[in-house]
């Protein structure tokens, strides 16, 4: 059984967020196989998403 | 699971069909390069995993050309054509692959199974089957078997090339490359951004919260600096302040003479934009003071001149006075003239007395020579008359001329000379009082002059009355700008005073202002903003705890894989590395676990390192131990039993081959070996020294018609 599997099997057991997880296993495989950044770039994403709000946050703030 | 016999047709190397049996625990296919060796170990690899093991897929550089079919005549329409025949518990089954004459590049080769009761299956079934029965995937496999020849190729220099190595000999080194994957794609760093984020967004909020009541206190410390008390800071003290300002700006606007707009008293905005601009505006725009200035020029103009000619005045009073005086003391002009005219007679009378008195000494001197040479000193020589002593009293008479008559007259002509030089003085320095008595006088009439122009008045005014004039018109300058600069010193106390209200009214009305936001409480949690921002930071927070999961997750697995294969490994590896090397050191597999990774060594049975130099034989000899051990490992739980070896004695001494020989024969206790290699020592020691049951096979030499072909097979 290859690591990917073994990994996919132990995300089942521990029983949480196993959806989340096992979609993020996905794109991690994805990247491994192809050399993309599908993660990098939702990383990316998310943490601009929390930036921008949290920019948004401080100017009603400031308002 | 055992393979024992395998069947090609139009596989690469081999043209016509050709069966060979693989039963035996060794089974030995000997033969020169270029005759068919790799070609039939290729075609168990093709028949269990079709066209994954071609060309660039097959994960090996040098199939990057390969070509699966043989090349026939044109025409030859039989399939290419590999079965492989495996003894498993229920009895035997036959795997086949086909690849039709004229499929295309891309066209899948078909897989069929038919299992011991005689069933065939087709397809995804067949690949299915493979699964199910535990024949390993092709990664494994070429793992297993290919890798040893792939490794023999490498040169390993550092500790973590070694590691390298030794991980994908293990099958491991994806464990490495995944768990690099998943390592790179920590949150650490994004948390750490994100932490800065949630820092700069709580100083704001922090500041939102806390900013007005410390802007509020703030103030109130600044009201007490000037004055103002609490009770002071009130909505109706700032209405007064801004009446009293629009009040006594009005008031100093009429002073100034001003036309400004002056705001409404009760437009908060109107007079906050006003008052700031008022002082500048009081300062420069006034006509009232404009003439100021002109007043401050023209007394300073009249000061100087006035001075200037009192000056000159005194300067011509004093030079007249002294005329006057030396008039009345010595004398007017005329006086003087006439003094000096009798000097000057007196000098001449002196003068000719002294010339006199010199003639007179000659004419007796030339007498007295006279008498002298006439010998006759009593007679006169002119007129022949006898007088008795005449010598001795002319003698007499020039001695008295030359001393003390002419002593007399020089003292007489000098002092003559001296009353001349006397009254010239004296007549010199009047006229000289006289020329400095009219040059002053020119000066102060030149200064009356100016001072008329400054006054702009006529000629005809009388001397006293211009300065007078001056002086009258000084005072009434004098008065004007006094009263002027009442006005200014009134105008600056009014903007000195207006400053301090508007000081006060503008800390009154920022005071108000930070008041009313610091009894406004902010809601967060009613912010549509404050929802986005949580929502976003939970998804992350998720997303970023899921790769942290999966972190941990990935070193304990890598860990425990790694464990678990070396301890597999470990089993038989010093055996067979043993006997390959014809060395006694017994080899063992180190897992080195640390928080930065995981990395592989080779130590002996004291865990001190071992192998210190991997060149290429060391690693051939390794990889091929590797796979003995690994192999006999999966054999005993029944799975995959034979082991194919491809040209094995590749950078193998004559010692190790003989050590390969003899751990072949090892290994064939536990699964088959089919071995394929040139005829050499390796050969010959399978042929005449392995004591097990072997299956000699050797290959003819490859022709263009025929392909490769047997030349013969011998049981022993």
């Amino acid at each position: 059984m290859d690591l990917w599997s073994v990994l996919e099997e132990r995300i089942k057991q521990h029983g949480v967020r196993v959806d989340e997880r096992l979609e993020l296993l996905e794109g991690l495989k994805a990247d491994h196989e192809t050399g993309g950044d599908l993660v990098t770039e939702r990383k990316k994403s998310l943490a601009h998403r929390v930036e921008d709000a949290a920019a948004r946050l401080k100017e009603k703030l400031r308002v | 699971m055992k393979p024992t016999a395998i069947t090609v047709s139009r596989f690469r190397g081999w043209k016509d069909e050709h069966r060979f049996a693989l039963d035996a625990s060794i089974t030995s296919i000997i033969a020169d390069n270029g005759r068919g060796k790799s070609s039939l170990l290729n075609a168990i690899e093709w028949c269990l995993y079709g066209a994954v093991v071609t060309k660039k897929d097959s994960g090996i550089d040098e199939r990057q050309d390969w070509e699966l079919r043989t090349r026939t005549e044109k025409g030859d329409a039989k399939p290419t054509c590999v079965e492989l025949e495996l003894d498993i518990a229920e009895g035997l089954v036959k795997i086949r692959r086909e690849r039709a004459a004229a499929a295309k590049a891309r066209e899948a080769d078909p897989l069929t199974v038919e299992d011991p009761n005689g069933d065939v299956l087709f397809g995804e079934a067949a690949e299915s089957w493979l699964i199910e029965a535990g024949i390993p995937d092709w990664e494994t496999y070429r793992r297993a078997h290919c890798f040893h020849q792939e490794a023999a190729r490498q040169r390993v220099v550092s500790t973590n090339e070694r590691s390298a190595i030794l991980a994908a000999l293990l099958g491991l080194d994806d464990d490495l490359a995944l768990r690099d994957t998943i390592e790179s794609n920590q949150p650490s760093k994004l948390f750490a951004g994100i932490d800065k984020t949630l820092d700069a967004l709580n100083d704001e909020a922090h500041r939102v919260l806390d900013l007005p009541r410390q802007r509020l206190g703030e103030l109130e410390r600044q009201a007490a600096e000037i004055g103002l008390e609490s009770s002071q800071l009130s909505e109706s003290n700032a209405k007064s302040i801004r009446s009293q300002l629009v009040a006594r700006a009005r008031d100093l606007a009429d002073r100034l003479s001003l036309t400004t707009d002056l705001p409404d008293e009760n437009d908060t905005v109107a007079v906050r934009t006003w008052a700031s601009k008022w002082p500048a505006t009081a300062r420069s725009e006034s006509p009232a003071l404009a003439s100021l200035d002109g007043h401050r020029r023209q007394a300073s103009q009249l000061d100087l001149h006035i001075a200037k000619y009192e000056e000159e005045d005194g300067a011509w009073q004093e030079t007249r006075s002294k005329l006057q005086q030396e008039r009345q003391t010595g004398g007017d002009e005329a006086q003087r003239d006439a003094a000096v005219t009798t000097a000057e007679t007196n000098l001449s009378g002196a003068t000719n007395a002294l010339q006199q008195n010199n003639a007179t000494v000659k004419l007796l001197v030339d007498a007295k020579s006279a008498i002298k040479a006439a010998s006759r000193s009593d007679e006169c020589p002119v007129c022949e008359t006898s007088v008795p002593g005449l010598e001795e009293r002319l003698e007499t008479t020039i001695e008295r001329l030359r001393s003390d008559e002419f002593q007399a007259l020089q003292a007489a002509e000098g002092d003559t000379r001296t009353a001349l030089e006397s009254a010239e003085s004296a007549r010199d320095a009047l006229q000289k009082l006289v020329r400095d008595e009219a040059t002053a006088r020119g000066r102060v009439e030149e200064q009356r002059n100016k001072l008329r122009e400054v006054l702009d008045i006529d000629e005809s005014t009388a001397v006293h009355d211009v300065l007078a004039e001056a002086k009258k018109r000084r005072e009434k300058v004098g008065t004007e700008i006094t009263k002027l600069e009442g006005l200014a010193s009134d105008r600056d106390q009014s903007i000195q005073d207006h400053q301090t209200n508007w000081g006060r009214l503008d800390l009154i009305e920022k005071w108000l202002s930070a008041s009313e936001k610091a009894e406004s409480s902010i809601d967060l949690s009613a912010l549509h903003e404050w929802s986005e921002f949580n929502e976003s930071l939970d998804e992350l927070a998720g997303f970023g705890a899921d790769l942290a999961f999966l972190g941990g997750l990935a070193r304990d697995v890598q860990a425990e894989r790694s464990t678990a294969r070396a301890a597999e490994v470990n089993k038989a590896l010093g055996k067979y590395y043993s006997l390959i090397t014809q060395d006694d050191t017994a080899v063992l597999v180190n897992v080195h676990t640390t928080p930065q990774g995981i990395s592989y060594d080779l130590v002996d049975a004291s865990e001190l390192p071992a192998v210190p130099v991997l060149n290429q034989a060391a690693i051939n000899a390794l990889s091929l131990a590797v796979l003995f051990a690994q192999s006999e490992a999966q054999a005993s739980v029944n799975s995959w039993e034979l082991v194919a070896l491809d040209d094995p004695v590749q950078s193998l001494d004559s010692e190790k081959q003989k050590g390969l020989s003899q751990a072949i024969e090892e290994l064939a206790d536990s699964c088959s070996v089919l071995v394929a290699t040139v005829p050499g020592q390796l050969s010959e020691r399978i042929q005449d020294y392995v004591s097990k049951q072997r299956h000699i096979v050797t290959l003819g030499p490859w022709s263009q018609s025929d392909g490769a072909s047997i030349e013969s097979e011998v049981d022993q």
